[in-house]
């Protein structure tokens, strides 16, 4: 497994609870989603917290990029691409916290797709 | 408690120094997408299996025969131990004890662990960092005459790599612990690439590691599964069960 740096590194892992209850409910809709439609596929992601902003990047391997699509309805993510040998990637993702859809941006890097999205931070 | 067993095909002989190179699916896969290009590459053939006497809840399949998902291979100066599946938080420390003994018996010179620390920028990084961590101070100053190298300095490791280091150590055998750069939950060829860089000129074997680069798409589609999987244990190797993530 990995190692870290340091134990707050580890703590805050381990805070972050409710995060992974939203992403075990998705887990079970894309489950139903996959029993209902077995021709997607689910691409693997990983979400990093900018503190600011996230970070999505989504790894789908042998896709054709003309066939991308990314889009952010009600603060869930859609990613959805066609691959060289006929199969259709599709995730959505429900984030943890409410962002801002404008400021989304897409872009590929070394064949991956790396999504950005600033949070809305509300001042009290 | 699991009672597991090496049941061998026949014993290997091996040239000196020799070393046993463990794959265990971890952080971005690098040490079995390691393992399993070295087995590919250097033609190694299958010695022994690690099986449970209450039999395991999986299997692995290859050419259509079931065997144990825990396979030995060996080559030249070098064993192999590949894991074809994600462990059991609660195997691991069994599993890894099993290693040591093994590699007791065989007269191993030294264990060598590869896995990742994952990185938030690893998308923007051209060139990888490679770490050690040692079993002993000894290891640690060979280790670091290799200007590949960083010393790992203070951290901590979770999961399967940790009870092979300090069972390792406490047995008294050399483990070297490769750690490169990588991503957390994306199989992650790349690394895997740096890490059999270094690992040709450390054990003296000539490997290309280019066609990994350029397989790196379609290894990352087949092991999706496996990814998945070990996304599932990794989660549980954390105290608390808490999730994984950079943050």
């Amino acid at each position: 497994m990995p190692v870290f740096r340091d134990l707050e590194e580890m703590i805050r892992l381990l805070s972050k609870r409710i995060e992974e209850e939203i992403r075990q409910a998705e887990e079970e809709i894309n489950s139903e989603f996959r029993r209902l439609f077995p021709e997607y596929e689910r691409p693997l992601y990983s979400i990093i917290d900018h503190g600011r902003w996230y970070e999505i990047v989504v790894d789908l391997p042998l896709s054709d990029p003309n066939t991308l699509k990314v889009s952010i309805i009600n603060n869930t993510l859609y990613v959805s691409a066609e691959s060289t040998q006929g199969r259709t990637y599709y995730v959505k993702l429900s984030l943890p916290t409410e962002v801002d859809p404008k400021s989304m941006t897409v872009n590929r890097v070394k064949n991956f797709v790396r999504i950005k999205i600033e949070k809305i931070i509300r001042e009290t | 408690m699991t009672e597991l067993e090496i049941e061998e095909i026949s014993v290997p002989t091996l040239g000196r120094p020799s070393y046993m190179v463990v794959g265990y699916p971890d952080a971005g896969l690098v040490g079995v997408i390691t393992t399993e290009f070295l087995i590919r590459s250097l033609n190694m053939r299958p010695f022994a299996s690690l099986v449970s006497k209450g039999g395991f809840p999986i299997a692995y399949v290859s050419n259509s025969v079931a065997v144990s998902p825990f396979q030995f291979y060996h080559a030249q100066n070098v064993v192999i131990f590949h894991s074809w599946v994600a462990l059991q938080s609660n195997m691991v420390g069994p599993v890894s004890s099993k290693i040591v003994d093994y590699a007791q018996k065989l007269g191993i010179d030294e264990i060598i662990s590869i896995t990742g620390v994952p990185v938030p920028n690893r998308l923007d990084l051209e060139k990888l960092n490679m770490y050690y961590i040692a079993s002993d101070e000894e290891v640690a100053k060979n280790l670091s005459a290799f200007e590949e190298l960083k010393p790992f300095g203070d951290g901590y490791m979770v999961g399967p790599y940790a009870p092979l280091l300090l069972l390792s150590k406490s047995r008294g055998v050399r483990n070297a612990v490769f750690v490169v750069d990588s991503f957390l939950d994306i199989p992650d060829p790349e690394a895997s690439a740096t890490v059999l860089q270094f690992l040709s000129k450390y054990i003296g074997f000539t490997i290309d590691v280019s066609e990994l680069h350029k397989e790196a798409e379609e290894i990352r589609s087949k092991i999706r599964g496996l990814m998945e999987q070990t996304k599932q244990e990794l989660r549980n190797y954390m105290p608390g069960r808490g999730p994984m993530t950079y943050t």
